[in-house]
């Protein structure tokens, strides 16, 4: 009998401690500068809105900012699984409804990683939205996250939201420059795009759900290293239009420069600046 | 079927309660049985060879044990020996040594006719045969008997918890601790669970966690700066440590549960202040059978400075070669061959300068770790890429030049810091209970005190909960 009340008190004791500093690590998550807490504390009002993975990033926002004289907000997450990105769209359009632009980086269907989307549990209990994404998507991880509460914060989202627990998010950016090591070995590595026609779909939903509320959005390819070979780039172009009836504004070779990125897909601030004035170009942005 | 699976708990739910209700004989089957079906998850159609080189190896012991004729037992156990490595060496190293032969050919400009065959590694082979190897190499010595009940050397050969990744337990450990009825006791299975939870830390909390990121700087280091991959390669050190470690723990809890007592494996090796110190703490069961049944034989430290120093190499490149078909395990072995060479001339001069300058033992001990830990994260890496295959030399080199270069040596060029962070904090976590063993030896303290066994399993399961990763459950030494 002694031995079940010690098994029973071990149960207890791991739950009281689950749930106590789960609620903890919540209100810390409350209190984080990273944008999708101040998003969720409705501290992230903006003009411009960007949505996209770790290329989105190449829209260097504080340049952006100072040039239009507007303000922008990121969603832009490392492989950013595009289902998230959708729903986390609908979520700021819904709290954020004078949001003017949307910016969405295209790579988010062909760029992502799907083992990230539990990692954005962190959210669940801020988003109905996100939670039935990952209820859908995860049921595994979705069931381990309310067994456990611990294990909503068992990410890297959780470990960024605490990084920038006291900061804004808003030095996240590439700014180193490519090696010459990398910049000679470019036209031995390559990306083949997989045009898949569900996933073209689905992100066309962030365009039909802005346009209900009267916001612009801008579907674009942002740049790629200059001599770097991306297989099939035309052929989804040319199939997103075709499915969603959007243009895309292509970027990807736009950049010739290879100081101006940090790597074969992502430009550095100065690619960064670069994309920036390609848009205030081609009246995306526009000046004030 | 690995440990820290779905599959496994099920397995384990059953196997325990029916191992304790039964006694004797019944109680051997059901363990050998339930060891056959554990390894046949992986690849059923290679129980038959387990069960060939166990039935062989048998037999082989009993003739050499009942045999007063030196010769027929030395025929016998090279018998033996042929059968084990001929195995051994059929599925692991014969492509290996086609391949080798090919390229060496084709560097004297020739084609030759022979061509590499499509072989599947058996899991587990190199364990379970030094563990048979050391059986009759021991009744040989008749440093133990024969055993004459078949189905317990069977179920000493095949005993899951160690199968198919080691500890490798030999005949004089495991086999005669066999022949006991062991009943359930708390105590062992609160002990069992301990280890078993340490060890599901270090596997999921740590090695896994860790590995996306190590994995990115062997994939492809020239993306990287210098301190990203030096961060990598300390990564790597952990990582391997605490996947085989954290192994060879569930596999000491699962035995203690059922009744055995495995010798330790892994005795917190990098805080090692010599590379002789390093091998009597890591691996240990496989350090001390290459020490018993290669380094002593070959005449140890006994013939002077230069046979010891040539035993020291053939035992480390066979040590190498052990852990796989590839010449970037071979080169492993031969840095550690050296480092254990040069370490035999450097020390006594060492201790002189100690002596003369007086410093102080924490820094002569600081200095000595810091070292034995740098010199055997570069055999690291060669160890990782020779993971890899083909391309290992050229990886392992790219990584060391990078990282001596010194080029973006700095926090800001890192990626991903968040893993790094989290990398640091589970190795910090390890470090501590590593540390704070040697005082409190937690594993005892649990036992006699409910209140603390209850407070550190929540706490275990807390931070699994927190940090574990649970995508990925291949173990690094099932490949060996």
């Amino acid at each position: 009998m002694k031995k079940l009340y010690w098994i029973l008190g071990l149960i207890a004791l791991y739950f009281i401690g689950d749930r106590l500093v789960g609620y903890f690590f919540q209100q810390q998550i409350e209190k984080s500068q990273f944008r999708y807490s101040r998003m969720y504390a409705g501290n992230g009002e903006a003009d411009i809105l960007i949505v996209g993975n770790s290329r989105g990033l190449n829209f260097y926002q504080p340049y952006m900012d100072s040039v239009t004289n507007q303000n922008t907000f990121s969603l832009c997450y490392y492989s950013m699984p595009p289902e998230m990105a959708i729903v986390m769209t609908k979520d700021y359009i819904d709290q954020y409804p004078k949001v003017k632009k949307i910016l969405v980086e295209l790579t988010l269907i062909e760029m992502s990683d799907d083992k990230l989307l539990p990692g954005f549990a962190t959210y669940m209990n801020f988003s109905p939205r996100v939670d039935s994404v990952i209820k859908v998507k995860d049921k595994q991880s979705w069931n381990a996250s309310q067994l456990s509460h611990l294990f909503r914060y068992n990410n890297e989202v959780f470990q960024r939201a605490m990084y920038y627990r006291n900061k804004l998010d808003d030095d996240w950016y590439f700014d180193r420059t490519i090696t010459e090591a990398f910049i000679q070995d470019a036209p031995n590595r390559s990306v083949t795009f997989k045009v898949n026609d569900t996933l073209i779909r689905q992100l066309a939903e962030i365009g039909a759900y802005a346009k209900t509320k009267g916001i612009e959005v801008y579907y674009i390819m942002g740049p790629f290293f200059p001599t770097y070979p991306v297989h099939n780039l035309d052929k989804l172009l040319a199939r997103f239009t075709e499915l969603t009836g959007y243009p895309v504004i292509n970027y990807s070779r736009s950049i010739q420069d290879p100081y101006s990125f940090t790597d074969y897909l992502h430009a550095n601030l100065k690619g960064g600046r670069a994309t920036v004035d390609l848009m205030i170009k081609d009246g995306i942005l526009n000046v004030q | 079927m690995v440990f820290n699976s779905i599959p496994f708990l099920v397995f384990a739910g059953i196997f325990f309660p029916v191992y304790f209700l039964l006694k004797g004989r019944p109680r051997l089957y059901w363990s050998l049985l339930a060891s056959y079906f554990f390894y046949a998850w992986w690849d059923w159609r290679f129980v038959p060879l387990i069960l060939f080189s166990t039935y062989f190896d048998y037999e082989f012991g009993r003739i050499i044990h009942n045999s007063n004729e030196p010769k027929r037992r030395k025929t016998m156990l090279i018998l033996s020996m042929i059968m084990n490595l001929g195995f051994l060496g059929f599925f692991k190293y014969f492509n290996f040594f086609i391949d080798s032969y090919i390229a060496m050919m084709q560097g004297f400009g020739l084609q030759p006719s022979v061509s590499s065959l499509n072989i599947i590694l058996p899991v587990g082979i190199s364990f379970y045969t030094f563990q048979s190897m050391s059986y009759t190499i021991d009744v040989y010595r008749r440093e133990i008997p024969m055993e004459k009940d078949f189905l317990k050397f069977a179920t000493f050969i095949a005993l899951f918890p160690q199968l198919v990744a080691g500890p490798i337990v030999r005949a004089k450990d495991l086999l005669f601790q066999m022949g006991e009825d062991k009943k359930f006791s708390w105590t062992n299975l609160n002990s069992g669970l301990g280890r078993i939870l340490w060890g599901f830390f270090k596997k999921v909390a740590i090695a896994d966690s860790i590995a996306p990121f190590v994995d990115q700087c062997f994939q492809d280091p020239m993306r990287f700066g210098s301190m990203h991959l030096l961060i990598g390669v300390v990564f790597y050190a952990f990582q391997i440590y605490c996947d085989f470690s954290g192994y060879s723990d569930m596999a000491i809890g699962l035995a203690r549960i059922m009744g055995y007592h495995f010798p330790e494996n892994f005795k917190t090796p990098y805080f090692s202040k010599s590379f002789s110190e390093f091998w009597t703490r890591w691996h240990i069961s496989l350090s001390s059978w290459l020490r018993d049944y290669l380094y002593i034989p070959l005449g140890g430290n006994r013939k002077g400075k230069v046979h010891t120093y040539k035993n020291n190499m053939i035992t480390m490149l066979l040590g190498g070669l052990w852990h796989g078909a590839n010449w970037a395990f071979v080169f492993w072995g031969f840095l550690h061959g050296v480092y254990l060479i040069v370490q035999r001339i450097v020390t006594p001069v060492w201790r002189k300068f100690v002596a003369l300058v007086r410093l102080p033992k924490f820094l002569d001990d600081g200095i000595a770790m810091l070292v034995v830990f740098a010199l055997t994260c570069i055999a690291w890496v060669y160890f990782r890429a020779g993971s890899m295959g083909l391309d290992s030399f050229h990886i392992a080199n790219q990584i060391l030049k990078i990282i001596a270069s010194g080029e973006d040596f700095n926090w800001h060029s890192t990626f991903n810091k968040y893993q790094i962070i989290k990398g640091f904090l589970v190795i910090g976590v390890l470090l501590i209970v590593e540390v704070t063993n040697v005082r409190f030896q937690w594993n005892h303290l649990q036992l006699q005190k409910p209140a603390v066994r209850v407070i550190l399993f929540a706490g275990a399961l807390w931070l699994i909960a927190l940090f574990g990763t649970f995508s990925s459950n291949a173990f690094i030494y099932f490949q060996f």
